[in-house]
């Protein structure tokens, strides 16, 4: 999809904790000839729904994407899983049905899922809000390989209470979910599944499969590519960074690589876990 | 149409509304969103002679209506530049300003020798960016001097002196007095951030540069003294995110604008100031040049 400028609507939110929130955005494609294609699952756009302040606007993963409608209007809903942590994230969830919403992008390289047509096993990582840009690589991934393609299981980490309607949504798509909360909080009764006490690093074994995908804190990332290299599997992450354009003109969100420094807008989010330098 | 053109050096620029540097990339990033024809000019990020990598993260931090940075000068060295980026930029047919820093006059020579009869329209020579380590130049009257004189012996064209907002009078005087055509005023505003959580700064610099809408009363008075004292062109830039800025910077003397941190919070917002200026020009039936320094007659 080309990058670009989109006067969108919020059609939902969702809490899903006491700070973390699912919101679903709609726009229209008025003409099909100029239909844009649809995101790369780990893409990210930067979002926009106030005047003056804060000044920047944030950039959140999609989450889920669906194209809906007959050839003559189409329209797109987007999802994305936001974390109540300062004002632009607060302006965010309390934006009510219809609220008009500026969207800029998509941005980013994504998920390069063509790659991993040929695995058998896949693992998705997440840790907290990090579980946001893995659903639509799982969705796509299951979707693709119903036959030949790959197993995908869902490792889903939290602080406290879980996301139990998020975890819902990868057990409807993914072959097994296994989901942890470090305080041992219970899940709401809605969740499919058990809760394992502990940080998702201790139930992840990267025995057996053929690429892990992950997105969480630096810490966990750290965790995950130090299993891994053990056992020889390779890792994606995708990280975050402070930011303030999206587009690869501010330079603001470096990371320091093995191929020198890049920039999480547009060289990632997602980079190979072993080009990542961890210990700065 | 308002005819909005504007000329500067002996540059001609189509309106005066430039993209400043190190938040514009070199055009491209953005000419998939916006047409970035419609600006007047593309300052590129500062250019040095060799490629540095810029600061550890992180690098950004929001403020009240502000954004400090410390990106470090990041960028891929003049070689590469000549090589990768300019012709992309002359091929598209912008007015092309190149951002220079050195740590020595001497460096800034080689740059601008380096440019000489690259096609670049104008050398913006940054002795102000508050994000490297060294001594700060744009401070210093003699090292402004020096700075250009180098800069002067290589290239034939438009100079602009980007100067850091507390350099004075007289060092402007002095960068115009050593073949400056132009200031550009100003550069971000040295401050800082501290993260209470770690109690220690948030920069590994300490201080970094401010910039957005929170400057642009301290930009304009800067702009607005300078004008009052030389009579060479002043590009006014700090804090402009609206055609109504603009106009306020053109009142207090400002020949052209540069627009920065405006460009990160919408894409079109220096397109939309031209238009907005078009209008407001139209409507009034006066141009720029009339406008331009009223406010500075009036006081």
């Amino acid at each position: 999809m080309e990058q670009q400028i989109l006067l969108a609507e919020v059609q939902l939110t969702n809490w899903v904790s006491g700070d973390a929130f699912l919101m679903s955005v709609t726009w229209r494609e008025e003409d099909p000839a100029e239909r844009s294609g649809d995101v790369r699952a780990g893409q990210f756009f930067m979002l926009r729904a106030w005047d003056d302040e804060p000044l920047l606007s944030r950039p959140m993963s999609v989450f889920d994407w669906h194209r809906t409608g007959a050839a003559q209007t189409s329209a797109i809903e987007t999802e994305f899983l936001c974390a109540v942590r300062g004002r632009g994230t607060a302006l965010l969830s309390r934006l009510s049905v219809g609220a008009p919403i500026r969207l800029v992008g998509p941005f980013g390289n994504g998920w390069p899922l063509e790659s991993m047509a040929a695995c058998s096993r896949v693992a998705v990582v997440g840790g907290g809000c990090g579980v946001a840009p893995l659903f639509l690589a799982a969705k796509r991934l299951a979707k693709t390989g119903s036959k030949d393609g790959p197993r995908i299981d869902a490792f889903l980490g939290f602080r406290g209470i879980p996301y139990s309607a998020v975890c819902n949504r990868y057990a409807d798509v993914v072959s097994k979910v296994i989901v942890s909360s470090e305080t041992g909080a219970s899940a709401s009764e809605s969740q499919r599944g058990s809760v394992v006490a502990g940080r998702i690093t201790d139930a992840f074994d990267p025995h057996g499969y053929d690429m892990v995908l992950a997105c969480g804190p630096r810490a966990m990332l750290i965790e995950i590519d130090r299993r891994c290299r053990q056992r020889g599997v390779p890792v994606l992450v995708s990280l975050e960074e402070r930011m303030a354009c999206g587009i690869g003109a501010c330079l603001g969100c470096a990371v320091r690589t093995a191929r020198g420094v890049k920039h999480v807008c547009k060289d990632g989010p997602v980079f190979r876990s072993d080009e990542v330098i961890w210990d700065d | 149409m308002t005819d909005l053109s504007i000329e500067i050096g002996g540059v001609k620029l189509a309106n005066p509304v430039i993209a400043a540097s190190g938040t514009f990339g070199y055009g491209r990033e953005y000419a998939q969103l916006i047409d970035v024809d419609r600006l007047g000019g593309i300052c590129t990020k500062g250019i040095t002679i060799l490629p540095r990598d810029g600061n550890p993260p992180p690098r950004l931090w929001e403020t009240p209506s502000g954004l400090l940075n410390s990106i470090g000068l990041e960028n891929p060295g003049i070689e590469a530049f000549l090589r990768d980026e300019l012709p992309e930029m002359k091929k598209r047919g912008w007015t092309t300003i190149i951002n220079i820093w050195g740590e020595t006059a001497a460096e800034y020579g080689a740059l601008a020798c380096r440019l000489a009869g690259s096609g670049a329209d104008v050398l913006e020579v940054n002795v102000s960016c508050p994000n490297v380590p060294g001594t700060r130049l744009g401070e210093r009257e003699d090292a402004v001097r020096d700075v250009v004189a180098a800069v002067c012996d290589s290239w034939q064209g438009a100079i602009w002196v980007k100067l850091p907002p507390d350099a004075g009078i007289h060092v402007a005087r002095a960068a115009i007095e050593a073949g400056g055509d132009a200031i550009v005023a100003s550069n971000t505003f040295r401050a800082m951030a501290i993260d209470i959580a770690r109690r220690a700064p948030v920069f590994d610099r300490g201080v970094a540069g401010l910039s957005g809408p929170a400057i642009k009363p301290i930009a304009l008075r800067v702009v607005y003294e300078l004008c009052q004292a030389i009579d060479a062109p002043v590009i006014g830039c700090g804090g402009i995110r609206t055609w109504r800025d603009a106009l306020e910077f053109a009142l207090a003397g400002a020949a052209a604008v540069e627009v920065g941190t405006a460009h990160y919070v919408d894409p079109c917002c220096g397109i939309a100031i031209v238009e907005g200026l078009e209008a407001y020009l139209r409507e009034r039936k006066t141009s720029w040049g009339d406008i331009r320094g009223e406010a500075l007659r009036k006081t």
